[in-house]
């Protein structure tokens, strides 16, 4: 009985833990990011551009 | 009239509506698109211990300025903070600070302390500068060179840029004015 106890204790804790680490880690300071939007609609173009030149080809 | 400042000074920045004089939450992360050498927006946390650690993203569409003290935005529903959209938008990114910064001949110039933002009236801030940390442990900040392209691990530089590199902001923000005014006089 103790021992279950103890055990269901040590679980709780180490969740507590868990969530406080993941909530900590989410909370991190903030920094400067670099998104490279401009390579994705680069991308993004030519994906549409060669889907384009494929289409009027099998027509 | 335009002010350059650091991308790293403005994470805390609170963010207040112009509507209803009410703080949104503050600036989390600074968010750039090296490519076209913009500011993309920013991602917002909430302010206080327990507060959310993710509010949402603010494009750089909905900012109507960057003061020294606050962020102003029309309305809190410029938010986006659809959790879908808010991926997409930062789908891809990469942290600048920390980046390597090599030269075109391949020369290592430094590693990337921070961004320069050159913030104007009415227009989205455009990047203007990186800061870099040399191996020497000194500043410097080079401009970003026309036609800047994207990046991941390491930015190139021209090898010329490491000429032009300026020691702190003010100098920095000469070396930018001498420069249009090179290229107007050239240009007429």
């Amino acid at each position: 009985m103790e021992l279950l106890l103890a055990l269901g204790v040590a679980a709780v804790l180490v969740l507590a833990l868990m969530g406080g680490y993941a909530f900590l880690k989410e909370r991190r300071a903030g920094t400067v990011l670099a998104v490279p939007i401009s390579s994705r609609n680069l991308a993004a173009r030519a994906s549409r551009s060669q889907r384009g030149r494929a289409s009027s080809a099998h027509k | 009239v335009t002010r350059i400042v650091r991308a790293g000074d403005l994470i805390g920045m609170p963010v207040i509506t112009l509507d209803g004089a009410t703080l949104v939450g503050e600036v989390r992360d600074v968010l750039f698109d090296p490519g076209a050498a913009r500011l993309v927006g920013f991602t917002l946390r909430g302010r206080g211990l327990l507060s959310p650690p993710l509010l949402g993203v603010l494009p750089a569409a909905s900012l109507r300025s960057i003061g020294r003290d606050a962020v102003m935005i029309d309305a809190a529903a410029a938010l986006i903070r659809d959790g879908d959209k808010v991926r997409e938008h930062v789908a891809g990114r990469h942290e600048a600070p920390g980046s390597q910064v090599l030269t075109e001949a391949g020369e290592r110039l430094g590693t990337i302390t921070d961004v320069v933002l050159e913030l104007g009236r009415g227009q989205a801030a455009a990047v203007v500068g990186y800061c870099l940390e040399r191996d020497d442990g000194r500043e410097v900040i080079v401009p970003v060179p026309a036609g800047a392209a994207d990046w991941q691990e390491a930015l190139v530089l021209p090898a010329h840029l490491e000429e032009q590199a300026a020691e702190g902001l003010l100098g920095f923000g000469a070396l930018l004015e001498r420069g249009r005014a090179m290229r107007s006089d050239a240009g007429t």
